[in-house]
């Protein structure tokens, strides 16, 4: 069995801590990046002997700390999306815009119908730190959106488990742009949906093995976040379904929270 | 006195022009991501973290300016090849047109500090 040397162990290190400095992205995004710096990682190392940890330190160094790179992932895709939605009303034009609307518009008649009829109710907890929805027997709903569109920025919608209620779990990422240190008072539920057993905890280790859900880390207390910083909060409730609401598709961007 | 934090207005002069760099070294020929990375490592002052440069890619990529092919190599596992593409040598050349008068601007004006 071959064993690791101490270049290996230094490799394998700088993964763990950039996967973990990752969690603020996207899942997809993530895994890209990942595989992108392993590729890196690999190619440089062919230039370098097996053991030459010195050699594999400076790579590492030359790569960037996990948490730095993470964030500039994060500024990247933020400004990405920004660039998609100017490109996207630049290029479709007037009319185009007001085809979209109406067919937007007629979508939202067609899925209110449908919520009347009992049959179907659109849940869509955007947000790109994640978001998912569990039936009571934690199984996760069914994603009903359109991957591109998905790609390109576009909410997460997922469709209502058939249940009296559902739990709802978003991952979301607190940021101080601010030039001084606050202080995080609370974090809510961003949902205005009538909710219960609404929970929040620091952080949120994603579940690599495959299965459902983020475990939480400690519950939340208020806690000084300073400048530049990023703090990930796990927010979990749980929601009735409320059949007689005409509901329309609900994207969560926003986190309701207080601070000083 | 003034004090002006030096990385901070790196990243500013960086921003905005690092990206037709990239786009300058696919010009002549296809280029993998490790040897794009060291291609603006060694221009110096245009990466410190070269893993910044993936971001950046990704980037381009998703605005159309490259796209992406998997090739092999006789070194290790296939290499992701990035290649410029007709719309990106269009912005190319757009940024070209305008970075060298706001160059020779900028540069005259600091000329006349004597």
């Amino acid at each position: 069995m071959p064993t690791m040397t101490a270049s290996d162990e230094l490799v394998s290190t700088y993964l763990v801590n950039l996967n973990l400095a990752l969690r603020i992205v996207g899942s997809r995004v993530r895994l890209e990046y990942l595989n992108e710096i392993k590729e890196h990682i690999g190619e440089a190392r062919l230039q370098l002997a097996p053991d030459d940890a010195e050699g594999v330190r400076e790579l590492l160094n030359n790569l960037g700390n996990p948490d730095a790179l993470a964030y500039e992932l994060l500024a990247a895709q933020r400004q990405h999306r920004g660039n998609w939605w100017q490109r996207r009303v630049a290029a479709t034009g007037l009319a185009r815009v007001i085809g979209l609307t109406t067919v937007g518009l007629l979508a939202v008649l067609v899925v209110v119908a449908m919520i009347f009829a009992d049959l179907y109710r659109p849940l869509s907890p955007g947000g790109e730190e994640g978001t998912e929805v569990l039936a009571p027997n934690g199984t996760p709903a069914q994603i009903v959106s359109d991957s591109a569109q998905m790609d390109n920025g576009a909410p997460t919608v997922f469709k209502e488990p058939i249940a009296k209620s559902f739990t709802v779990k978003i991952l979301a990422s607190l940021y101080n742009d601010g030039p001084s240190s606050i202080v995080i008072d609370s974090v809510g539920s961003p949902s205005s949906f009538l909710q219960f057993d609404t929970h929040v905890r620091f952080d949120g280790t994603n579940r690599d093995d495959g299965s459902a859900g983020w475990r939480g880390g400690p519950m939340f207390h208020a806690f000084t976040l300073p400048s530049h910083h990023v703090q990930t909060v796990l927010i979990t409730y749980r929601q009735h379904c409320q059949l007689d609401e005409a509901g329309s598709i609900n994207g969560y961007s926003q986190v309701p929270v207080t601070y000083s | 006195m003034v004090v002006v934090n030096t990385d901070k207005l790196l990243v500013q002069m960086r921003r905005g022009s690092i990206e037709y760099c990239v786009l300058a070294l696919l010009e002549t020929e296809d280029r993998y991501g490790f040897d794009i990375t060291r291609e603006l490592a060694s221009a110096g002052g245009l990466v410190t973290s070269e893993g910044t440069v993936y971001p950046l890619l990704t980037r381009l990529r998703n605005d159309g300016f490259v796209d992406t092919y998997w090739k092999d190599s006789t070194e290790g596992p296939k290499r992701r090849y990035y290649r410029i593409t007709k719309v990106g040598r269009q912005a190319l050349e757009s940024f070209i047109a305008q970075w060298k008068p706001f160059r020779d601007s900028v540069d005259a004006i600091l000329a006349r500090r004597g």
